[in-house]
């Protein structure tokens, strides 16, 4: 089965060719005419989206080396995200479908990001539910996975996401935007023991997140640390990450206990972070826990994950009308 | 010829079948921003009665604007994709034109009401219509003044204008028989195409503050 993926939910045009789960080829054509604004500008992003959705999609089967009759279902995001730009990819999508008369399925771009870990070749895919840590620049969750459409929300932060405590830690250490990457650099040659921040939730038998403390702890050790006693920016830098990375093992661990569930993958852009990862890895090698991650390119958005969920749930027999919905509010939680 | 017509730029959503010239089914409805549920449906539902296939289709025209920004959103898109996958020529049909369209020529104005009290405006002359504007009602009233206005809007806008109206309405059928009637010709590359906005879009200071 080839699915053509298309996602449009917010600042990336972008197009994937996945060949019966395996990636062919992918386009992410991002905006940079926000940059001028401070943060993007919803009606401009669905004029850029208008204007690149058929070079997206041309220049992905090109790579793919497919041609548009060979295409068998499409997947398209329907939400969340923003109206107009959802609007471009969805109506785009079931035009081209009608033409073609395949499928179309409706994706939820979150739903994207659980699959993502799946994209990379070289990792096997989990059979039976797993357990997604999605964590990323709006959304700290944990999910348990049942099956394609079918979705169980664990746990949330309950303020700030985990990315957004990276991207704020960043600003108050004047590291520059994105954050995450940022702060990530910063870290690498400092001491991590050296600032000791708080952990919110930790040890607590629940599986919610929260990083608004942790920030604040931030700020004042910033403004309350006397000139001669301050750590290096390193040093915060590496403690401040590590107290993030700390909470969202902490929370993963009480999601494994509380779940029984004995396979995890990491979604999101933070999961690009290196620290994370490691702790990961060595958490998996000790517990016997296999843990996934998507390859870096596919942390943040695009249309690979699109087309992977959307290839899920086609196999499972699912997929939309004409009538398919554009939801900007659309929530996986509270579903199936 | 076979011709596919969408018309989604006002409240108005519907898509028509032109086989030489001749108009051989049509769906449509008032369906407020429910364009996207409908218009596929519509497109089978005409294409079906027909008795053809979207590739049996030469091209598809759509209404190109100045209208609701998401209703012209979703027309468009949706005939790129069509397009695309059914290697159809695209027909952009400039909506007020397609209003003015085989309307008495004393009626020297086209107007469709916008947002709030704005309206978007055309004056007719020979060669089809200047420029659009976007104009208040009063400024409406004066422009056309006693010749009378050829208007699309809502029955609780009206009071909105005093010059007198003369009402007409989008529809995809029109959409149709205009691009036949004026010889339009596709656009060379479709995906360069957009909606005529007729606006760019402005963003407020307020974006620019609050980084
Ligand atoms: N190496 C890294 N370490 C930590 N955080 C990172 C790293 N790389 C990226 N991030 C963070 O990931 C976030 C961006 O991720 P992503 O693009 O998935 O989220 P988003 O699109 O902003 O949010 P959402 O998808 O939830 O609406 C930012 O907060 C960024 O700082």
């Amino acid at each position: 089965m080839t699915v053509l993926g298309i996602e449009t939910s917010c600042d990336d045009t972008a197009a994937a060719v996945l060949v019966d789960g395996h990636l062919q080829a992918h386009t992410v054509i991002t905006q940079l005419d926000h940059d001028a604004y401070g943060g993007i500008v919803p009606e401009v992003a669905a004029r850029l989206h208008e204007r690149k959705i058929v070079t997206a999609v041309r220049q992905t089967l090109d790579r793919a080396g497919c041609e548009l009759s060979g295409i068998s279902a499409l997947a398209v995001t329907y939400g969340p995200g923003l109206a107009g730009a959802l609007a471009v990819g969805v109506a785009f999508a079931k035009g081209l479908s009608q033409a073609l008369s395949v499928p179309l399925v409706g994706v939820d771009h979150m739903e994207g990001h659980l699959w993502a870990s799946f994209l990379d070749p070289l990792q096997a895919p989990f059979s039976g539910p797993f357990l997604c840590l999605l964590v990323s620049g709006g959304h700290t969750h944990i999910w348990r996975v049942n099956a394609a459409g079918d979705y169980d929300l664990l746990g949330r932060s309950r303020d700030d996401a985990a990315g957004e405590a990276f991207d704020k830690g960043a600003r108050l250490l004047d590291l520059g935007y994105p954050g995450g990457p940022a702060l990530q650099a910063a870290a690498a040659d400092g001491n991590d023991q050296k600032v000791r921040f708080p952990r919110p939730m930790a040890g607590t038998e629940h599986c919610d997140f929260s990083f608004s403390g942790l920030k604040t702890a931030l700020l004042y050790y910033l403004r309350d640390a006397a000139p001669d006693a301050r750590a290096t920016d390193a040093d915060i830098a590496a403690s401040y990450q590590a107290a993030i990375v700390d909470c969202l093992m902490d929370r993963l661990q009480s999601a494994v206990r509380l779940s029984g569930l004995r396979q995890v993958c990491v979604a999101g852009g933070v999961s690009a972070n290196l620290l994370l990862r490691q702790r990961l890895d060595s958490w998996s090698g000790r517990e016997q826990i296999p843990v996934r991650y998507p390859p870096q390119e596919f942390c943040t958005d695009n249309a690979a994950m699109i087309a992977l969920a959307g290839y899920h749930r086609l196999q499972a027999g699912q997929s939309a009308g004409m009538e398919l919905p554009i939801v900007p509010n659309l929530s996986l939680a509270g579903r199936g | 010829m076979k011709l596919l017509a969408l018309e989604t730029a006002y409240d108005i959503c519907g898509a028509a079948v032109l086989v030489d010239g001749a108009v051989v089914a049509v769906r449509e409805e008032r369906a407020p921003r429910r364009q996207n549920e409908l218009l596929g449906l519509q497109v089978a539902a005409a294409l079906q009665e027909a008795g053809l296939d979207v590739r049996d289709l030469d091209a598809v025209a759509v209404s190109s604007g100045p209208g609701s920004y998401m209703g012209l959103r979703i027309g468009m898109s949706y005939a790129k994709g069509l397009a695309l996958g059914g290697d159809l020529a695209v027909i952009p049909a400039p909506t007020l034109a397609v209003l003015a369209h085989g309307q008495p020529a004393e009626l020297q104005w086209v107007a469709a009401w916008s947002h709030r009290d704005l309206f978007y405006a055309a004056r007719r002359n020979a060669g089809g219509l200047e420029p659009v504007q976007s104009v208040s009602g009063a400024e409406l009233d004066a422009l056309a003044g006693r010749d009378g206005l050829l208007a699309y809007l809502p029955e609780d806008r009206k009071a909105l204008l005093s010059v007198p109206l003369s009402d007409t309405c989008p529809s995809a059928e029109k959409v149709g028989i205009f691009v036949l009637a004026k010889g339009l010709a596709p656009v060379a590359d479709m995906a360069a195409l957009v909606p005529d906005y007729f606006q760019n879009f402005q963003v407020r200071s307020s974006h620019h503050d609050d980084s």
